[in-house]
């Protein structure tokens, strides 16, 4: 079978590792780049001599007989490159989030467009998370009564330099940045959110948040609540962390690990405690370039394009994660809790 | 068995958990606390310890330097890509660049710059990135260094685009200019030998994860185990406990059953843990 040719715009540390995994899987290759900083194409085109490389991605879509397209540049050119993309009718992964804010996804889901679509939310492709969503789904500790969660990194610890710091480009701070990884979670593992407020506060950074406070009501679960911070100390790596109370016991579950309290056996879970390692759970990938999650994702989108089926997160599922975001804004604005409306 | 100290503990990083990070981030705070380590290794029969540019490890470093009660060998994994990405990430790429010549000394830094005019007018960014290691290696260079390590989230990257040239230039700079073994950490066996056997290039000294439960052993257990039978070069395992995930005794019999396996870098943090390792790995060799 021919594989699809896969394009990618934006050569930044997610576009290499994109157009790296795509170019080993069976089903894909990577047959062209389009990175607007001259300096870089200069260099993508010296070594990749079987990759064209262009510094304009309109060319690029124009000139090039692509089935996927991968759009790995900052947020604030989402919107153009998906629509322009879109048009091409060829299939898109985007890194996340969709776009900076609900008014643009708005106006990429009202495009015609019946490809596949799948936004790099890679938390949906990590073993732990999935085990916690399969206990979920099939209620072996009953129904989930309330969660508590945390997303913290060490990363901002002075005013950051360049557009993630700057609103206007960035969509806002840690919330859209970071926290619109536990949002996408949130929909993944429970469902629909109903009612949200917020509160943050900026430490280091002057025009975006650094830290942000969520209570949330879901459609299923009554409450639910999220610390988000970029600027929180001792957390090298972003750690999402989920504690789950259930009818019968809890769910504490983060990108690395997951333990489970179970008052009773069933199905898989013993009775007491169950702890589970990401070690013990991810599977083999066929190449692994900075976490098996990333190579899951394409691989999906791969495989959902081959077969016909729809993706685990494409752009009106992720658009979803926009309209809370914007919300939760909202509601820091005015300091009322604000319901969501999808 | 060769057995070499990981370091991933010294500075704060575990497979297993963020808090055990953050526990082992704070235990090895200070330096004396990891020269203990690696000296109740060294008694114990720990031949090597991986090190890399981390600060930390800098500040061990010259801590190693002026006590010594010990010899060892470091194996120097470069370069120190998450500090890289942190500084990026909140400083873009100018601050990155900054940081470096701010690290540098004048003589390292003019030694690059001033063999960089030919490379930069030549437009040779390979030649430029491989000698930007000589700044990074400079403070290693007056200790015992066994080999060279490349980062494996460079040296998969490279796999994965296929740049046979960029190894060539590594080695060459590595092993002529810094006269120190160059080898390659990766997590893509197959993909690595695959290579490096149609590109016709000799095998490299390398450091891959070999484990009983198959664990980043990509793209299958079974594959990179026919792989490791018939592969020439030096052979170093890594995630051999799986951060903590697997037993000692497990992981031991695992590499023993994998013939083509001299060298384990496993991560300890204390000597109860240290000779818990010592004991399985002595058993092995006596058997052998």
């Amino acid at each position: 079978m021919q594989k699809l040719k896969v394009g990618t715009i934006g050569i930044g540390k997610m576009g290499l590792l994109h157009t790296g995994i795509f170019n080993n899987l069976d089903g894909s290759t990577v047959t062209a780049i389009a990175e607007k900083k001259k300096l870089i194409a200069l260099g993508l085109k010296k070594y990749l001599t079987s990759i064209n490389v262009y510094q304009d991605f309109q060319e690029m879509l124009d000139k090039e007989d692509l089935d996927v397209v991968v759009i790995t540049t900052p947020v604030f050119l989402h919107k153009e490159m998906i629509e322009t993309a879109m048009k091409k009718n060829v299939h898109i992964f985007v890194e996340k989030p969709l776009a900076k804010n609900q008014v643009e996804t708005k106006a990429i889901l009202q495009q015609p467009y019946s490809k596949k679509s799948l936004v790099g939310y890679c938390r949906r492709f990590m073993e732990t998370y999935n085990l916690a969503k399969k206990i979920i789904d099939n209620a072996l500790l009953g129904q989930v009564n309330f969660f508590h969660s945390y997303l913290f990194v060490s990363q901002v610890f002075t005013q950051g330099q360049g557009w993630m710091y700057d609103p206007r480009m960035s969509g806002g701070g840690v919330l859209i940045d970071l926290g619109s990884h536990a949002i996408d979670l949130f929909h993944y593992l429970f469902g629909d959110i109903e009612a949200v407020k917020g509160t943050s506060k900026c430490i280091f950074n002057t025009d975006v948040e650094d830290y942000v406070s969520v209570d949330l009501n879901l459609k299923n679960i009554p409450f639910g609540s999220l610390q988000l911070s970029w600027s929180e100390r001792n957390h090298r790596l972003p750690e999402c962390k989920i504690d789950i109370h259930c009818d019968y016991g809890t769910i504490t579950v983060t990108e690395k690990y997951l333990t489970i309290y179970s008052e009773k056996e069933v199905d898989f879970l013993s009775k007491g405690w169950n702890t589970y390692y990401k070690q013990n759970l991810t599977k083999n990938v066929p190449i692994d370039l900075g976490g098996s999650e990333y190579t899951l994702e394409d691989q999906h989108l791969v495989q959902c394009i081959t077969d016909g089926l729809d993706t685990r997160c494409d752009f009106r599922e992720a658009a979803k994660t926009n309209i809370v975001v914007d919300t939760i804004y909202s509601s820091i604005e005015n300091g009322k809790k604000i319901n969501i409306i999808y | 068995m060769e057995l070499i100290l990981g370091h991933n503990q010294f500075i704060g990083i575990s497979h297993i958990s963020e808090e055990r990070s953050r526990e082992r981030n704070q235990r090895f705070s200070t330096v004396e606390n990891i020269y203990r380590i690696v000296e109740q290794a060294a008694d114990l029969g720990f031949s090597g310890m991986v090190i890399e540019s981390h600060p930390r490890m800098i500040e061990f470093l010259e801590y190693y330097k002026k006590t010594r009660t010990v010899d060892i060998e470091f194996y120097l994994q470069l370069p120190y890509i998450q500090g890289y990405v942190a500084k990026i990430n909140e400083q873009g790429f100018s601050g990155l660049l900054k940081d470096i010549i701010k690290k540098s000394s004048m003589k390292d830094l003019s030694t690059v710059v001033l063999g960089n005019i030919l490379n930069a007018a030549k437009m040779d960014y390979l030649a430029m990135a491989t000698s930007l290691l000589r700044l990074e290696a400079s403070p290693f260079l007056d200790v015992k260094i066994k080999a060279l390590l490349l980062h494996n989230v460079l040296s998969d990257l490279l796999l994965s685009l296929h740049l046979k040239d960029s190894f060539c230039s590594y080695r060459q700079y590595v092993e002529k200019k810094l006269k120190i073994k160059a080898g390659i950490v990766t997590l893509n066996f197959h993909l690595f030998k695959t290579c490096l056997d149609s590109w016709n290039i000799p095998p490299f000294l390398v450091m891959t994860p070999i484990n009983p439960m198959g664990f980043d052993m990509n793209p299958s257990q079974v594959t990179v185990e026919a792989n490791l039978k018939e592969y020439n070069g030096k052979i170093i395992a890594m995630n051999v406990l799986g951060g903590g995930a697997f037993s000692v005794q497990e992981s031991f019999n695992y590499l023993q059953s994998i013939g083509s396996v001299t060298s384990a870098v496993v991560g300890a943090s204390s000597e109860e843990h240290l000779k818990e390792i010592i004991d399985v790995a002595k058993k092995y060799e006596e058997q052998a």
